[in-house]
């Protein structure tokens, strides 16, 4: 036994250098792909607050830009109001799901981006004060743009779309099909679709939407448009790139959105299923 | 090792960090090329630090650095691969002449042709490291490959400019 701790003793910086591997190893295997309540991230308060104050220096540079785009966005918000005013009080017409009331929105700003990453996040300066919870969508004037990772009480960490194992549940809109959008990784303006069987018949420009079946977006907000569409003559599944709506290079303002039906929605979902496993 | 230079390796500690956090986080060149000036403060660490002591600020940089990424683990897990390699590999290179009258592994003691062959290597393993971890496998091999590749150079070229700038001779010490 002695001459055990004496070996142990002798070799204490391989022992130690071994021991520290495995600690980080089951760290990177049991920390990152989860969204939990972690304090060890971006969403931290030591963390969020640097990185608030870093991006309160960058603000300046960025105004005009931040401007141009809250124009923009009020201008199509206004056009949108002179067009649908007459719809939505016909029985027939389907309603914006701004409008609906089972959605709320909570702005936020984002403090801290990444594009080139393999797995990108981006921080929010809300938190769970803010009404912020984990698994809430986040999106921006151009589209879908993440979802939330963790919370603190005033930060938070989203997964950016650009997250390799991140999965958003989409439509292509003009045939109403049903697929998956996941990063590749590689190129931070375009996103993969998956599962798109060959019988439906995809074109360059059609509109990608997301389907609400996930109930962390509504149905309809907009993901992209198909930029190249390939398939090969044994493949049962296109392979597809959709050019992305945001621009990730230029996050400022972000929608969280809050579903009010969520909960009941999966505990519906959950019933159904223990019915069929019984 | 006496209380002011402890303090000095503090500050430089924070420096590095700060400016890996703040600047170096978003200089990245043509989507390959990305910048981990970071690791340097464990490359120009003195000679005379215990091996002990080099693993244990290697693990906390790591995880400091890692808070900031979202990336738990990662680079805690290159960080100290390479405080461990960091002494057999200085053993395996040793210059003509030894160590004598060299504080620490930086240009200014020793040449530059010298420190490229020093901190290539281990910077080259940091990174292959850190990016296997996050492309989470081999699968894009030859894409990561390049990353690291230009990394690498980019991550040594700001080394050697900023010892250039910060540690050249009679300026510290």
């Amino acid at each position: 036994m002695r001459r055990l701790f004496q070996l142990i003793y002798q070799y204490r910086a391989f022992f130690i250098f071994l021991l520290m591997e495995v600690i980080s190893g089951w760290l990177v295997i049991n920390h990152n792909d989860y969204i939990s309540a972690s304090y060890f991230n971006s969403s931290s308060t030591f963390a969020g607050n640097i990185y608030e104050n870093k991006q309160a220096v960058q603000d300046y540079f960025q105004l005009a830009e931040v401007n141009k785009n809250l124009v923009e966005e009020n201008e199509r918000l206004r056009n949108r109001l002179a067009v649908d005013s007459l719809k939505i009080d016909s029985d027939s017409a389907a309603i914006p799901f701004e409008l609906s009331g089972q959605y709320e929105f909570i702005t936020g700003k984002v403090v801290n981006n990444s594009v080139h990453r393999f797995r990108n996040y981006f921080t929010l300066n809300k938190g769970s004060e803010d009404g912020i919870e984990e698994g809430m969508g986040v999106i921006n004037p151009n589209g879908v743009v993440g979802k939330i990772k963790s919370v603190s009480n005033n930060f938070s960490t989203a997964y950016s779309a650009l997250h390799s194992s991140l999965l958003i549940s989409v439509l292509i809109d003009e045939t109403e099909t049903l697929c998956t959008a996941n990063w590749s990784g590689e190129n931070p303006t375009e996103i993969s679709l998956e599962y798109v069987p060959r019988h439906i018949k995809v074109q360059e420009g059609m509109e990608v939407i997301s389907s609400g079946y996930d109930a962390i977006f509504p149905q309809g907000v907009k993901l992209g448009t198909v930029k190249n569409v390939e398939i090969n003559e044994e493949a049962t599944f296109y392979e597809i790139e959709v050019a992305l709506s945001a621009d990730f290079f230029n996050l400022d303002y972000v929608y969280v959105i809050g579903n009010k039906l969520k909960q009941e929605k999966d505990s519906l979902e959950q019933e159904l299923q223990t019915e069929y496993e019984q | 090792m006496n209380s002011s230079n402890n303090f000095k390796q503090i500050l430089i500690w924070v420096l590095f960090v700060a400016s890996q956090i703040l600047f170096a986080q978003n200089f990245v060149l043509y989507n390959r090329a990305f910048c981990f000036v970071y690791v340097g403060f464990l490359l120009l660490l003195p000679l005379g630090i215990s091996r002990n002591y080099l693993l244990l600020f290697a693990f906390f940089t790591g995880f400091i650095i890692d808070i900031f990424y979202n990336s738990l683990g990662t680079h805690m897990a290159a960080m100290t691969l390479i405080a461990f390699l960091r002494p057999i590999w200085l053993n395996a290179i040793t210059p003509r002449g030894g160590y004598e009258n060299v504080d620490s592994p930086a240009i200014k003691d020793l040449s530059l042709s010298w420190f490229l062959a020093y901190s290539l290597p281990l910077l080259f393993l940091h990174l292959a490291v850190v990016f296997f971890i996050e492309a989470g496998g081999f699968h894009m091999f030859f894409y990561v490959i390049s990353k690291v590749l230009m990394s690498t150079l980019l991550t040594v070229l700001v080394l050697v400019i900023l010892q250039y700038l910060f540690y050249s001779k009679g300026r510290f010490s």
